[in-house]
């Protein structure tokens, strides 16, 4: 076993450990729903504050926020900025108050939050189908990123690559063996200890996860500028890089190589007939045996100087190539806004843009159903004031170092940027290897593994709440203790199966539907809760029509995008980001038919309001 | 405190946050609309390592942003009076 693997297996076992510690102290609560879906609502300050923070970073904060530090360069440090307002804005402007009228009213769930104070079942019901819409496709994701990083853990294990050559001779052409075996793998770990030990389990992996996490950041901060000889040093080599050319490229046998198949590795890097440059491919390609050269395919293009070890051992052609779109021909342009980008030429991040993310992280976080799950566990309000602080320096420290980490990989380890998903465990690897501990590869590699993790419970949790709570008990209100907990258990392992059944052969686009996802679960429920918790003029139609509402906005933005772009993917009327459309037609939908529908206002003074 | 007394609390501490938010919105989009797009890319300024408009416009308000979830959190937030203790 590799030194990496046996590091991140130690790792695995303490999560099942907790768990299965989590799933007894589960069953032995005299309110099995209240605990085993909100932990008895007695979360202390790490607890509370860890699991609130690792569910808000997913795969995405350690998987694709790194790609595009890699891509951009230092502008990101703007694009992210504002996760410095998102601790005191995502818990402090709903935190006390959801918690407060959560547990007066003995809710479990968000919709049934909304739906006991605005009395009304429609409301409840109407919540619980945008989130089991929305999160399921969040759900998918996930579970994609937690099977593609185990890959890079298992890949190289002999027992792993028998195991992906048994599930290939079962498998049909269009299914990638190699995925579907980790796909397995950490469905069946995921999925086991979520049913077993509910909210509990979660929060408490989470803790953990989240230690993994900072530790994993500091570990490879530290490296990282020292192998690179401190941040000043990084920085200067970094203005003085120049983006890539992006092309058409040929593949060609050579006579040594002309009677077998050739694998073109996408990312890998070779050398151009005439050694003045380096290409990476955009996509993985065979050569069959007797065939001369390849079809013309999509390419990253280097100077020959930048990298020191390509293979070599077969020829290309350079047929075309292309400056990016922005930033080429212009040194220090990693260094400053808008960013280089390959496609847009008005650069990566226009202001609009920046302040549209930095209106869209702090309050798409508040408007997360998961998040807002976790306000109504916490023990009382000393506890949310120590974890506003944890959180506040928990954020700081992880996503500005991920910024300084990630463009001192750039230097270090240049030419990934067909490759970028991939350059987290990569620059895990290379660091470690350098420092001469390569187990700690796997440590470091558990951070970005713990962060999809967390998220991949909190989700499950979620669908599997609503669906019991909201739709089952409210359709069968008799029903035994026993009886739930059966179906808690079923429903929850039901919800995790669907999803990887529906993740077998993953859409390309699936970083879009992310984003069309969390977008719009904030949207469609941020101005309802928000409304329903501090505007006692809020009527029931009023939150039907602003969630609606938003979710017609939400999917006529994405329909505009699909058909603009021909890609999965939401257009950004005035450059702002879907989600501050969906919340601004919410609130005046909401303001508006309140005001006109306020003969029922009067029927639903909760007593909270008094 | 009493219940219309928790909620009148509640929603002074949202104010606050909210222009806690407002604050910090315009210091890092103004500072950085003017320092990060426009300066020549040959000649960025350095500080602590970093680009200076990431310093001054990214890491300062974000150290700020810190010292006022502290304050807020120790000063401004105020304990429900009914909750479990």
């Amino acid at each position: 076993m590799n030194s990496p693997l046996f590091s991140f297996g130690i790792y695995m076992i303490f999560v099942f450990l907790l768990a299965w510690f989590a799933g007894r102290k589960s069953a032995r609560s005299e309110s099995f729903v209240s605990e085993y879906f909100l932990g008895g609502r007695a979360l202390g300050l790490w607890a509370f504050a860890l699991t609130f923070a690792t569910t808000n970073a997913s795969g995405g904060s350690f998987m694709g926020f790194p790609a595009r530090i890699y891509t951009h360069g230092w502008v990101l440090a703007l694009w992210i900025a504002g996760y410095m307002t998102v601790p005191f804005i995502a818990i402090g402007i709903l935190g006390k108050r959801i918690n407060h009228v959560a547990r007066k009213s003995g809710s479990i769930t968000l919709p049934e939050v909304l739906g006991k104070q605005l009395k009304s079942d429609a409301v409840t019901l109407t919540a619980t189908g945008i989130i089991i819409l929305f999160m399921f496709f969040y759900l998918l994701a996930q579970f994609k990123a937690g099977g593609m990083i185990l890959i890079t853990l298992l890949g190289e294990e002999p027992l792993f690559k028998e195991g992906t050559l048994i599930m290939s001779r079962f498998t049909p052409d269009w299914l990638d063996p190699e995925y579907l075996l980790t796909l397995v793998i950490f469905s069946i770990g995921v999925i086991g200890y979520v049913v077993y030990g509910g909210f509990r389990a979660v929060v408490w992996t989470d803790v953990m996860q989240g230690v993994i996490m900072f530790i994993g950041v500091a570990i490879m901060l530290i490296l990282a500028l020292n192998q690179v000889g401190g941040l000043s040093k990084a920085t200067k080599k970094l203005s003085e890089m120049p983006p890539p050319k992006k092309g058409k490229v040929i593949f060609e046998q050579t006579s040594e190589t002309l009677n077998k198949d050739i694998y073109i590795k996408k990312g890998g890097f070779y050398v151009t007939k005439n050694n003045e440059n380096i290409v990476t491919p955009l996509s993985s390609l065979t050569i069959k045996k007797n065939l001369k050269k390849s079809a013309e395919i999509d390419a990253y293009i280097y100077e020959r100087s930048l990298i020191s070890n390509p293979i070599d051992y077969i020829s290309v052609n350079i047929i075309s190539q292309n400056n990016f779109a922005y930033g080429s021909n212009s040194k220090g342009v990693y260094l400053k806004a808008p960013g280089p980008d390959p496609s847009n030429a008005t650069g990566f991040l226009a202001i609009v843009t920046a302040l549209s993310f930095f209106i869209f992280w702090p309050f798409g976080g508040t408007g997360q159903p998961a998040n807002m799950v976790r306000l109504m566990a916490f023990k009382n309000t000393q506890v949310l004031k120590k974890s506003l602080i944890t959180v506040a320096f928990f954020y700081s420290f992880i996503y500005f170092f991920l910024v300084v980490i990630f463009c001192c990989a750039k230097v270090l380890m240049p030419g990934m940027e067909a490759n970028a998903d991939r350059v987290m465990p990569e620059f895990a690897e290379l660091l470690s290897k350098n420092a001469g501990v390569p187990w700690l590869a796997g440590l470091l590699v558990a951070a970005p593994f713990a962060a999809i993790m967390s998220s991949v419970d909190s989700f499950i949790l979620m669908v599997s709440s609503s669906l019991v709570r909201d739709v089952y008990q409210r359709f069968n209100p008799d029903a035994s203790e026993k009886k739930i907990k059966r179906i808690s258990y079923l429903v929850t392992f039901m919800v995790g199966i669907l999803a990887v059944i529906a993740i077998i052969n993953p859409p390309d686009y699936l970083q879009d539907l992310i984003i069309f996802a969390s977008g719009g679960l904030a949207g469609c429920l941020l101005m309802p809760m928000a409304f329903s918790l501090y505007w006692n003029k809020t009527t029931p139609l009023a939150a039907i029509a602003g969630m609606i509402g938003a979710l017609l906005i939400h999917l006529s933005l994405t329909i505009i995008g699909y058909f603009k772009t021909d890609k999965f993917s939401p257009h950004d009327f005035l450059g702002m980001n879907p989600f501050i459309w969906d919340v601004l037609g919410s609130a005046i939908l909401i303001i508006l038919i309140s005001i006109m529908d306020n003969k029922n206002s009067s029927s639903i003074k909760e007593p909270s309001f008094r | 405190m009493n219940k219309d007394g928790d909620l009148k609390q509640t929603l002074k501490e949202v104010k606050h946050l909210l222009l806690a938010w407002l604050f910090f919105a315009s210091w890092v989009l103004i500072y950085c609309g003017f320092e990060a797009y426009s300066q020549d890319h040959e000649d960025v300024k350095i500080t602590l390592g970093m680009p200076s408009w990431v310093f001054w416009g990214i890491a300062v308000p974000w150290i700020c942003s810190i010292v006022f979830t502290i304050y807020f959190s120790l000063f401004v937030m105020k304990d429900n009076d009914h909750e479990e203790k």
